[in-house]
């Protein structure tokens, strides 16, 4: 066996360029496979570090009405094993702008008893034991010259903090993203002035944490406790265990990270069969020849995996540091969306080992097929060299269908070797794809959200921090670019969907009964004004968890009071600008008390315009606003947030692309090169270059024109995948896949032209040079 | 030494099935000279094939040195075929990517029979006894047609085989050049060598131990005159 690998390695020596990109592809594959494997390493291990160390509560509740000796009560439960009282408190804040911000600050009662959702204090710098400290990530929005903080509460009263130092908290969504400045404070001595009477808020530990059911169960409990303590619980939260609120994101973006490693894996693995048979087949005779003096099947078979062992493990060498380094790059920007801060230590041995194992088997197992079916040639074979004859049957069809002896002669030829022609199309036809698939899905978005934004009826949208009356608000409709207002009522609601296991939580918006909802915006059903306890639903978890069931099966709601009503599902309505996608249902008579306003804006001003003026307002009139959003600000966002997909998809697939055209020419000069002695003949009988160079282009013609209807056959299905992910994972609504016709037109076009240059310039340049060892060639 | 009992060989194809091989019954004799002619497409090559073990017959036993063929798997008959059979084709089939001494070395070093110490110089003197010891470093495409054939038979001598197989071996060379090839073997069956020769060529003045004559497939004439065909 020594004998056959060095001469193998010998053969790989001679042809250079070759074994040069063999090891690029083997590199590429090994980079795609570790990156994926990399970055799932890295995402459980900073989960642990970061977010399971702050030992996020299980139950978060306020309570009113507290009265002393409640916590013993609570924590006499056999489920509850550990409470700590944690305050929040809301304001606004200038940010280094000028402008108004949220503010949101965490109030434990003592820094040295912080045991749930526990926030690292990162710089201390005062020795003050009651401090204010700065979320880390929220630091770029203050002015950093300044060392307080002025704040403006919703009473109205302002009030100015020292800041105590820098803090970090991994369970909170970056402040950056969140538009927010976060903050904890170490004692409650500061907020008391300004927490409402006679309310705590507690942070609850169970011994069930990771039972959703029994979470509830508990949650029950606490309701009952407080309730016999004479107290009420105002609020219960039950955060979804082991999980960050940003998961959903989150899984978008590993989604996309492993179709990413996947693809490059798949391209680093097609690019290296392909290789690997232009490699092989050359020599396929020697193998033959080989066996006739003595070498049997098997032995040729491992002595080719052993030199491909060894250039995938050199491939290795590359890639799995450059995998390590994606991983990395991908990692930072989900820690980033989680506020997470990255771990960097180095991982155990046996990590890399895993990686390297896996990252060499399965090019590995890829590449042997062509080696297997190599190997197996024939000393008959060899000798009369008719591995790669035409196959039969297409040269049947086409000595049927075709009359022009070119047509027929390019078509033969690309059978002669289908496998080898099979794995070209295979690869441009994935990088078009990819391209495809890119502007696809950047034009069904941005399709769908212009359609909305342009149809949108209320530009603009407000949430307040209380219960709102009607005559609170009716001066809104007297500023010039107000044409109606209508008001909505958001109640937290619990509720069961049909087939889950557990409750969940949701909004249900009241809408007033003069509230519009167009009709291409009730996706199913009718909207019915009259019937007041008439539910639609929007969003695509929802219609994912109302799927199979009918119009007309009753839903039941828990109210805040912990009143069980019953609805009528009653049809699903698309209101992208709505955060969290609620329930909607109508309320027959007028709204008197609510907690937003859908503000109409007159045809010829733009939300953008008026967003401002609508603020100062309701500061004027000193009411307090929880948040404002414009329709064209809120689909802007979304489509910010999808921006890199589109761009990462199209790269990824011009560089598909770029291989695949470097494929080409690899396979072309194979093509030259293996029928230098055709060529001869040709030259013989009277054909010019040009002549040669056409059938060459030809055939090489029908490649592309297959890879594009085949890239067209694969944009459609992975744009939809992705419309689908995207839609549940960011946009919150189904959007329907679109084929951006003109562009697809386009790139085939464009593709198609680059083709034929690239192959006219090469063969001629190829032809030309080979044309002396052509006419020596004895035929 | 070599007993072919009863041997058919049917070649399936979408075209039909060919009958190449007619129940051919054959026995040849340690060092014996045998020559097999026919016209084309009579079934020669598949005769060879199937003593060389490249090819299996469809039906029908042979047997080399007390080896039963039919009993080999195909990874031990490619071993066995390294260890006692020598071949020589037509187009002599050399490795082109190794230097002329490298191909002879190759062979022995696939199978080993030769001592590893002793490999090279075997083979040195091997070339040398074909005339070619000036040209161990030279590649085959800097090589005359027969010269290439002379590689090729020292290639084919490498391990000792007690039996060399010829497929046309001076088809390809003009009649000087394939006299000289001629007379290798020629002394090569002097020394003992066992030597099976297709041939299209004209066979008089020769001499030979049998001359097997084959029409379509079937084994028709044989005759063993050791004398000097006229
Ligand atoms: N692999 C094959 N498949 C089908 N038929 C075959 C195959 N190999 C040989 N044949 C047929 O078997 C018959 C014998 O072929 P063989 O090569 O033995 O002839 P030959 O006597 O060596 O001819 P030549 O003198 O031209 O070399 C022929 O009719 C040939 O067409
Ligand atoms: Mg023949």
């Amino acid at each position: 066996m020594r004998v056959i690998i060095s001469k193998l390695l010998k053969d790989c020596w001679l042809s250079k360029g070759k074994l040069l990109l063999m090891l690029v592809s083997a590199a590429l594959s090994a980079w795609g496979i570790s990156s994926m494997i990399y970055s799932y390493q890295m995402a459980e291990r900073d989960f642990k570090v970061n977010f399971a160390s702050t030992y996020p509560a299980d139950i978060e509740v306020l309570i009113g009405n507290y009265q002393p000796g409640l916590e013993e009560k609570l924590l006499a439960d056999l489920k509850i094993i550990d409470l700590e009282r944690r305050e929040v408190l809301g304001a606004r804040i200038k940010n280094a702008n000028g402008e108004w911000m949220p503010f949101v600050l965490y109030g434990a009662e003592d820094e040295k008893s912080v045991r749930l959702n526990v926030f690292r204090i990162l710089e201390n710098r005062t020795q003050e034991k009651g401090k204010i400290l700065i979320e880390t990530n929220a630091q770029f929005f203050l002015d950093d010259t300044k060392d307080s903080i002025e704040l403006l509460f919703p009473e109205g009263e302002t009030i100015k903090w020292m800041i105590g130092g820098t803090s970090h908290d991994p369970r909170l969504a970056p402040a950056r993203m969140e538009r927010a400045v976060f903050a904890h404070s170490t004692s409650l001595k500061l907020l008391a002035p300004h927490l409402k009477n006679g309310q705590r808020r507690f942070l609850i530990e169970t011994n069930v944490s990771s039972d959703r059911q029994l979470l509830e169960e508990v949650s029950e409990r606490i309701k009952k406790i407080a309730k016999s303590e004479g107290s009420e619980v105002l609020s219960l939260v039950i955060p979804t265990p082991g999980e960050h609120i940003h998961q959903n994101i989150v899984d978008g973006i590993s989604f996309l990270q492993k179709s990413m490693g996947g693809i490059i894996s798949l391209m680093g693995i097609i690019l290296l069969s392909l290789i690997l048979l232009t490699w092989v087949f050359p020599r396929i005779s020697d193998l033959g020849i080989m066996k006739a003096i003595g070498a049997s099947s098997i032995r040729l078979f491992y002595a080719y995996l052993m030199v491909l062992s060894l250039i995938i493990l050199l491939g290795l060498i590359i890639g799995l540091p450059l995998g390590y380094e994606t991983a990395r790059a991908y990692n930072n920007l989900v820690a980033f969306v989680q506020n997470f801060e990255p771990v960097t230590d180095a991982f155990p041995f046996w990590i890399h080992l895993l990686v390297a194992f896996v990252a060499m088997l399965i090019p590995l197992t890829f590449a042997a097929f062509p080696l297997l079916k190599a190997s197996k040639t024939t000393v008959q074979q060899a000798i009369n060299k008719t591995f790669y004859l035409a196959n039969k049957r297409i040269f049947q069809f086409s000595q049927r269908v075709f009359q022009d002896s070119s047509l027929k002669y390019s078509l033969n030829n690309l059978f002669r070797n289908s496998s080898r022609s099979l794995l070209m199309l295979m690869l441009v036809a994935v990088g078009l794809g990819l391209f495809l698939t890119g502007a696809n899905l950047e034009y069904s978005v941005k399709k769908e959200l212009e359609n909305f934004a342009n149809s949108a009826k209320y530009g603009l949208k407000v949430r307040f921090s209380g219960q709102m009356k009607q005559e609170e608000v009716s001066f809104i409709r007297d500023l010039p670019f107000v044409e109606s207002i209508s008001a909505m009522d958001d109640k937290t609601v619990h509720y069961k969907a049909p087939n889950a296991f557990h409750s969940n939580t949701r909004n249900l918006r009241i809408l007033s009964p003069q509230h519009e909802i167009k009709e291409e915006f009730v996706l199913l059903g009718q909207v019915d004004k009259s019937c007041s306890d008439c539910l639609y639903i929007s969003g695509e978890a929802m219609r994912q968890e109302f799927e199979d069931k009918q119009l007309g099966h009753k839903i039941e709601l828990t109210m805040p009071s912990g009143e069980k009503n019953t609805f009528v599902y009653s049809g699903i309505f698309k209101d992208m600008a709505a955060i969290g996608s609620p329930f909607f249902a109508y309320k027959t008579s007028k709204l008197d008390s609510f907690t937003a306003l859908a503000i109409e804006i007159k045809s010829d001003f733009t939300a953008l315009e008026v967003t401002n003026g609508v603020d100062d307002a309701f500061l004027e009139k000193g009411i307090d606003v929880a948040g404002m959003i414009n329709v064209n600000t809120r689909l802007g966002q979304l489509q910010g947030h999808l921006e890199p997909t589109y761009l990462i998809i199209k790269v990824m697939g011009l560089v598909t692309l770029v291989l695949g055209l470097l494929g080409l020419i690899i396979v072309l000069n194979l093509c030259i090169q293996e029928r230098t002695r055709e060529l001869g003949i040709l030259k013989s009988l009277g054909s010019s270059f040009g002549k040669m160079v056409g059938l060459f282009r030809l055939e090489f013609f029908w490649i592309g024109i297959g890879a594009i209807f085949l890239s067209i056959l694969l944009t459609m299905p992975l744009n939809a995948a992705l419309c689908k992910v995207l839609g549940e994972t960011v946009i919150y609504h189904q959007i329907p896949p679109r084929n951006f016709w003109s562009l697809i037109g386009l790139s085939s076009v464009i593709f198609l032209l680059i083709q034929y240059l690239l192959i006219t310039a090469f063969s001629w340049f190829r032809i030309r040079k080979s044309a002396n060892a052509m006419m020596a060639h004895q035929f | 030494m070599i007993d072919l009992k009863d041997i058919n060989k049917i070649y399936s194809s979408p075209g039909g099935d060919v009958h190449a091989l007619k129940s051919v019954n054959l026995s040849i004799q340690k060092g014996d000279n045998v020559i097999v002619i026919g016209k084309s497409g009579s079934g020669k090559s598949t005769l060879l094939n199937i003593i060389s073990g490249i090819d299996r017959p469809s039906s029908g036993n042979i047997i080399v040195n007390q080896q039963d063929l039919g009993d080999l798997k195909e990874n031990e008959l490619a071993l066995w075929r390294g260890k006692n059979i020598g071949i020589v084709f037509q187009f002599y089939q050399l490795l082109p990517s190794l230097s002329v001494l490298d191909n002879v070395l190759f062979a022995m070093k696939l199978v080993n029979k030769i001592p590893r110490k002793l490999q090279k110089a075997k083979a040195e003197s091997y070339l040398e006894d074909v005339g070619l010891a000036s040209k161990l470093k030279k590649f085959p495409n800097e090589l005359s047609g027969g010269e290439k054939q002379r590689v090729a038979i020292a290639r084919a001598l490498a391990n000792d085989p007690s039996v060399l197989i010829a497929d046309e071996p001076t088809g390809n060379l003009d009649s000087k050049t394939g006299e000289q090839i001629n007379q290798i073997f020629q002394l090569l069956n002097e020394k003992g060598v066992t030597l099976i020769t297709v041939t299209h060529a004209n066979i008089a003045g020769r001499t030979y131990d049998q001359l097997v004559y084959i029409e379509d497939g079937i084994l028709s004439y044989k005759s063993n005159p050791k004398v000097k065909l006229v």
